[in-house]
């Protein structure tokens, strides 16, 4: 589970920035 | 003696920490989070080349810098208190509890206070990759720090990793790695830091629904907002499920804190959450009022949150502090009788010691090691004193979770809109929007009064209670601390807030 929670908090910070750059993309506000 | 010294004193030591953790824990969670929002906008400059991003992240560089100033300031009076005012815990758990702290300062804090500065400074000074990497120092160093503290708070909540040494009356550490992945630490990291950076996405909320609703700096705010939304809302998603990971670790290691914060004070079978409640906060655990005015309950899902299995029994106030036969829980009374006896051995093998009679020290010690588990206990005077402030617990408990379930709405509110480009039209919701600061803090603020004030009245789960850890000084001494850092911390306060709205009033450069 401890490795399992970890990796999920790193994923957040990954897929946060991916999914805001694709957002930013989509608006043209990149 | 302890036995001789001012009981209020404790009290006074208590609101101490208490205000000067509060005011930390205005700063702190903005620092955690934003970090990793500018080391977006700065990644988005690096790869765009374009000045108007490069301007979005000096902008919110600059309001994270005021902030981690501060931060500072009040962390750094909360490690001396635990000499000041809690000498005795800093004396018997220091070996365990000042590792965490020492490479938090040693290494996480410096590695982000040197990355801090090219990040501030490093502008046409570094090259950009450089200063771009600083820039993710300066997140990662912020959040390994937290990690540390994290480690060592939840070391109180959960002792694992450790050993009383009867010679010298000391908590030793026997297993770094049962404490630094204890997994009440890990659930702590995940929960808090995520928590964190929801509340810097609501920051930044706050301050670009403001502008634009002044029309000014708006496609500035407009981009602001997007990473915001997007990354406070996958981050309220996991600070749900990290809470729910949390709770399960209360049920296991301290059930009179889950029991606390949901006012359960009688067990039971399938027990229900609840939803909304009105909580009688005259209600004392050994009389016959409705713990009540009236509540909501979910059925079946506390039992569900406690033990990850519908039906099962999750155990009330009552049963904790009186025992519950049927169920197999030990109540705080017979944990007293056997701390009282972990105590007097503990007391007859120093005696035996001196006195040369090893067969004695061995008798003693070996009866020790059979209650040493409820030491704690046995400094207690009434079983009623293992119950921590249950309506401040259960109030504090609620806040947190409404907000928490509030806050993602807000966000898809504000993806919605910008993604239908009306979010200029939509006043209700940047009104809304400026206000969500605030709601965060509320919210932060609350889930530190569920961890600590429901754990009370351990200092140590189980081991050591406040009353014991705390440093042999009289009230009024410590009243007069607290006046004075009353004052200085809402001097620093009025500060930061006046520099930040100036700050948010000047805005960010225009080209």
């Amino acid at each position: 589970m401890n490795i399992f929670l970890l990796l999920s908090w790193l994923a957040v910070i990954v897929v946060s920035y991916q999914a805001a750059v694709f957002m930013l993309k989509k608006l043209n506000l990149y | 003696m302890i036995e001789n010294l001012d009981p209020t004193m404790v009290n006074w030591a208590r609101a101490q920490f208490a205000l000067t953790a509060m005011y930390h824990w205005i700063f702190v969670p903005l620092t955690l989070g934003i970090t990793w929002i500018i080391a977006f906008y700065h990644t988005i400059y690096v790869k765009t080349g374009s000045e108007e991003w490069k301007n979005l992240t000096k902008f919110w560089m600059k309001l994270f810098g005021i902030n981690f100033a501060i931060g500072v300031a009040t962390g750094i009076i909360m490690e001396f208190e635990f000499g000041t005012n809690w000498s005795n815990y800093s004396w018997m758990v220091g070996d365990i509890f000042g590792a965490p702290l020492a490479i938090e300062g040693i290494a996480a804090f410096f590695l982000e206070a040197t990355f801090f500065a090219v990040m501030f400074f490093g502008w046409n000074r570094v090259s950009k990759r450089f200063h771009l990497f600083a820039t993710w120092m300066v997140a990662v160093g912020s959040n390994l720090s937290a990690v540390w503290i994290l480690v060592a708070n939840a070391w109180m909540q959960h002792p694992v990793g450790q050993a009383f040494n009867p010679d010298t009356a000391r908590f030793e550490m026997h297993n770094f790695a049962d404490v630094v992945f204890n997994p009440v630490a890990v659930s702590k990291f995940t929960h808090t830091t995520s928590a964190s950076m929801l509340f810097a996405s609501l920051f930044i909320l706050s301050v670009s629904s403001w502008y634009l609703l002044k029309g000014r700096h708006v496609q500035m705010a407009k981009r602001s907002i997007i990473v915001a939304a997007v990354f406070g809302l996958l981050a309220s998603g996991f600070v749900g499920f990290t809470g729910d990971e949390a709770a399960y670790e209360d049920a296991q290691h301290q059930p009179m804190k889950l029991a606390a914060f949901e006012g359960l004070y009688q067990g039971e079978k399938n027990a229900g959450l609840v939803a909304f409640g009105l909580i009688n906060s005259s209600k004392k655990v050994d009389d016959d009022q409705d713990p009540f005015h009236f509540e909501i309950r979910l059925p079946g899902i506390l039992s569900m949150l406690a033990n990850r299995k519908f039906g099962s029994f999750v155990p009330g106030i009552n049963d904790l502090v009186y025992g519950n036969e049927e169920q197999g829980i030990m109540g705080a009374a017979e944990k007293m009788e056997k701390g009282k006896i972990a105590i007097a051995q503990l007391d007859a093998y120093k005696k035996f010691k001196k006195a040369g009679d090893e067969a004695g020290a061995a008798a003693a010690l070996s009866l020790f090691d059979q209650n040493r588990e409820y030491l704690g206990y046995g400094f207690l005077n009434r079983p009623e004193e293992a119950v921590p402030p249950v309506a401040l617990s259960f109030n504090a408990f609620h806040i947190m979770v409404v907000l928490g379930t509030v806050f993602p709405l807000v966000f898809l509110a504000f993806l919605y809109f910008s993604y239908k480009d009306t979010l200029l039209e939509q006043k209700w919701l940047l009104g809304g929007g400026v206000i969500m600061f605030f709601l965060g803090l509320i919210a932060h603020q609350a889930g530190w009064v569920v961890a600590e004030v429901g754990r009370q009245p351990w200092a140590i789960q189980d081991l050591l209670p406040v009353t014991v850890a705390r440093s042999n000084l009289t009230a009024g001494t410590v009243k007069t601390t607290f006046v004075m850092f009353l004052v200085l911390f809402t001097v620093l306060l009025i500060a930061e807030v006046s520099i930040m709205l100036k700050q948010i009033s000047i805005g960010p450069e225009e080209n």
